[in-house]
């Protein structure tokens, strides 16, 4: 609506209403045109359900944010990584044991699992994009996160979790990716993320190969000690580095989704 | 009973301990526990060899350290039943620091500060070790002792190794996990393009209760009902045959024969005889037939030309069309929709509203509804459409109000715009990204005023855009911008909108 009545106001009212414009452009650009605020206490309430014992108290609140009108991208793209944030926060402060927090971390991918839009198939002209968890890692969750993302803007992704050397040069071989995504989180240990790296690019001399996850708080210049191309954790940012353009998704009928 | 705090010197001699002072008589013999804390009875006073106390502490915990207030390891203590391959008495001497990976550092040091400003409630510490040269080595949970007050104190570790195998035994079931989902993604994948480029009419039914369980849009075309419709009904029931029909037992029996045979029925509902060919196979410990649909002679459409194209247009149209009720519910809705809303089922439909699937719920129906009913139709409603999944797309709503049937209802015809959104959103973008204007701008006026009509300009841009979507309904618009009625108020005078609509 504003780009359609937008550019009629912006002769009329000069340069500063250009400004406007681009800056709405940029904002929108930037934080997407949904929410980005989580309401505590439901956020609150996901914390303590992807503890419980039941699974019927997850399903409740997750019931519960639906009804609040709360919508899955946002529960994905808002919630889970900020009670992700929060266990490891607790973790920190050995308010929970690191058997908690795998458990709840565990709980966490099965939200993303179920309420990632499965029933969309990209079109056949998508990009192709690969999004890799290194061997040595622990957490999927971001990259599952990632893939979600990536798949509701109609990207072709394929997840790739902790392939071994073998797998890794076999799947890279067959090429046709337009971006390699790789989300790590060791922040101790750069080399296997190097040497991943260089096998990758064996393969995929011209194929923009990005990096994100906590490794980026590492303290040196990570993009540079492994060898990647680009490292951010801003999906849209990614996104435009790699030159990937969204596309609408064909909806097809998924079997049963949950 | 009276009881004395426990009082002990401890001091680090070498790798031994030494005890100056033994612990305070107790006036009332063989006390040993009081308010939940440790103490000896007076005939039960320790006098420990310093060797001794060594082998006690280091029996309670896997490594026991001796630490210094400045968090240096000044001695080790390992019960003889730790496995570790690396010396890790050779840790005496270092900061606790050097040996802990990088997530662990801040942890320690902020534990470390708690304890020694206040010893007591400190929780125990879960802290990963590595050696020197930042080799992995294992977890550990420690708790806090003070035991003197020259600043050194105890920390008894318990070897988290044994927990931390279950948890990576955890984690790969939860990749295993994971991989199968995707692997089952890239099935689903395959047989949803299967099913929807196959040129036969497929069917799912299950044998035991009859229903059909899937069917491709062929199917639904040749039944005359949209895939949601036929979804969960009983397959005899939508081909018309009457309640009772032995059909299922019949392709059963006629797909259990060596030399599968087709079955021909004649199916009131399609006023045409129908072959089936059966295949029997199992699926999760149930019977389940797929069967082949091939009409054996022409239908006669029931309807007149007209009918037939409009009938057409909504099963087989790539807009959605919806039926609702002026209170909201829908009626009925189209395949196009129901695949735009990813619901799988028309029943599924039944008694909702049509503000369940509107980004701004109820507002958005309202002014839909409002301006329908008052003008007969309203046309290109740009608003997002939420899928039952939660997933969002740009849509155009354009909305007639009819009269034609016994109660009045609206009629919705929904299109998908996000793909021409995108391409506009490029082309508008391409075009706004004109740094030179930016460059003169900055030149001439100071930030302050820059930001402040940058925000005037982009307020009044959302009000008029609000303002135009709702027809200028300001109860509509100040909802929709999260404003109070009076807020709108002052601001649409602010900008001088008032005038336009008095």
């Amino acid at each position: 609506m504003l780009d359609r009545s937008g550019s009629s106001r912006v002769r009329s009212q000069g340069d500063v209403s250009a400004f406007a414009l681009q800056a709405l452009a940029a904002l929108i650009e930037d934080i997407g045109t949904g929410k980005t605020e989580v309401n505590v206490q439901h956020l609150r309430r996901l914390k303590i359900a992807v503890h419980a014992v039941y699974e019927k108290k997850l399903d409740d609140a997750l019931d519960a944010m639906r009804a609040a009108g709360i919508t899955n991208r946002e529960i994905i793209g808002l919630y889970v990584p900020a009670v992700a944030r929060a266990l490891g926060e607790d973790w920190l402060s050995d308010r929970m044991d690191f058997v908690g927090v795998t458990i709840a971390s565990s709980r966490l991918q099965g939200i993303v699992r179920r309420l990632a839009a499965d029933c969309l198939t990209p079109h056949s002209n998508a990009p192709r994009c690969l999004v890799v968890v290194p061997y040595i890692e622990q957490h999927t969750l971001g990259a599952s996160i990632l893939t979600s993302q990536l798949r509701e803007q109609g990207l072709d992704v394929q997840l790739l979790l902790r392939p071994d050397p073998d797998q890794l040069a076999e799947l890279t071989r067959s090429g046709g990716f337009n971006a390699i995504m790789i989300s790590s989180s060791d922040r101790n240990n750069l080399e296997p993320l190097r040497t991943m790296i260089k096998t990758l690019r064996t393969n995929n001399t011209k194929v923009p190969i990005l990096v994100g996850g906590t490794v980026l708080e590492h303290t040196g210049d990570v993009c540079r000690l492994v060898r990647a191309d680009y490292a951010t954790n801003n999906l849209q940012e990614a996104i435009r580095i790699c030159g990937l353009k969204s596309h609408t998704p064909m909806s097809s009928h998924p079997a049963k989704a949950g | 009973m009276r009881v004395k705090e426990p009082h002990s010197d401890v001091e680090p001699s070498g790798k031994g301990w030494l005890i100056y002072d033994a612990y305070s008589i107790n006036t009332e013999p063989n006390a040993m526990m009081t308010h939940g804390k440790m103490t000896w009875s007076s005939s039960l006073v320790p006098v420990i060899e310093p060797q001794i106390v060594s082998q006690i502490v280091a029996s309670l915990c896997d490594v026991a350290l001796l630490m210094s207030s400045d968090g240096r390891v000044l001695g080790v203590m390992i019960n003889p039943d730790f496995r570790c391959e690396t010396d890790i008495t050779k840790w005496e001497g270092h900061a606790l620091t050097d040996v802990l990976n990088v997530e662990s550092t801040p942890k320690f040091e902020e534990r470390l500060g708690n304890f020694l400003q206040n010893d007591d409630g400190v929780l125990p510490v879960e802290l990963n070790h590595q050696d020197m040269n930042g080799a992995a080595l294992f977890p550990m949970r420690y708790s806090f002792h003070q035991i003197g007050t020259d600043g050194t104190f105890l920390m008894l570790g318990r070897d988290l190794r044994p927990i931390w195998e279950i948890q990576q035994q955890l984690v790969s079931a939860q990749i295993a996990l994971e991989k199968d989902y995707e692997a089952r993604r890239e099935n689903d994948a395959l047989f949803r393009v299967l099913m929807a480029s196959s040129s036969d009419a497929i069917v799912f039914v299950a044998a035991k209760t009859g229903q059909i369980t899937d069917c491709n849009g062929v199917a639904a075309k040749f039944l005359g009902r949209s895939r949601g419709d036929l979804l969960d009904n009983e397959f005899a029931a939508r081909l018309g045959l009457p309640v009772g029909h032995d059909l299922i037992n019949r392709l059963v029996d006629a797909s259990s024969e060596q030399s599968v045979s087709p079955v021909g029925v004649t199916a009131p509902a399609l006023n045409a005889d129908v072959t089936i060919h059966p295949t029997l196979f199992r699926m999760a410990g149930a019977q389940m037939l797929l069967c082949r649909l091939q009409t054996s002679s022409t239908m006669t459409s029931q309807y007149d030309a007209l009918a037939d194209s409009l009938s057409s247009l909504y099963d087989d149209g790539i807009d959605g069309i919806l039926f609702a009720s002026r209170d909201g519910r829908i009626l009925s809705a189209n395949e196009a929709f129901l695949s735009m809303a990813d619901v799988t089922n028309a029943q599924a439909l039944r008694g909702r509203n049509v503000s369940e699937f509107l980004a701004r719920g109820t507002v958005d129906q309202n002014v839909i509804f409002e301006n329908a009913s008052r003008a007969g139709s309203m046309r290109m409603y740009a608003t997002r459409l939420i899928s039952e999944y939660g997933s969002e797309r740009q849509i155009e709503i354009a909305t007639s109000f009819l009269k034609a049937g016994t109660e009045a209802a609206f009629a919705l015809v929904i299109r998908d715009v996000s793909r021409s959104t995108t391409s506009r959103a490029q082309a508008q973008q391409s075009s706004n990204v004109d740094m030179s204007s930016v460059v003169e701008l900055i030149g001439s006026q100071s930030l302050k005023d820059i930001v402040a009509k940058t925000t005037d300009v982009v307020e009044k841009m959302c009000i008029e855009t609000a303002v135009e979507m709702t027809s200028n309904n300001r109860v509509a618009a100040a909802e929709m911008l999260g404003l109070s009625r009076q807020s709108l108020y002052v601001k649409l005078r602010k900008y001088g909108l008032l005038k336009k609509d008095g």
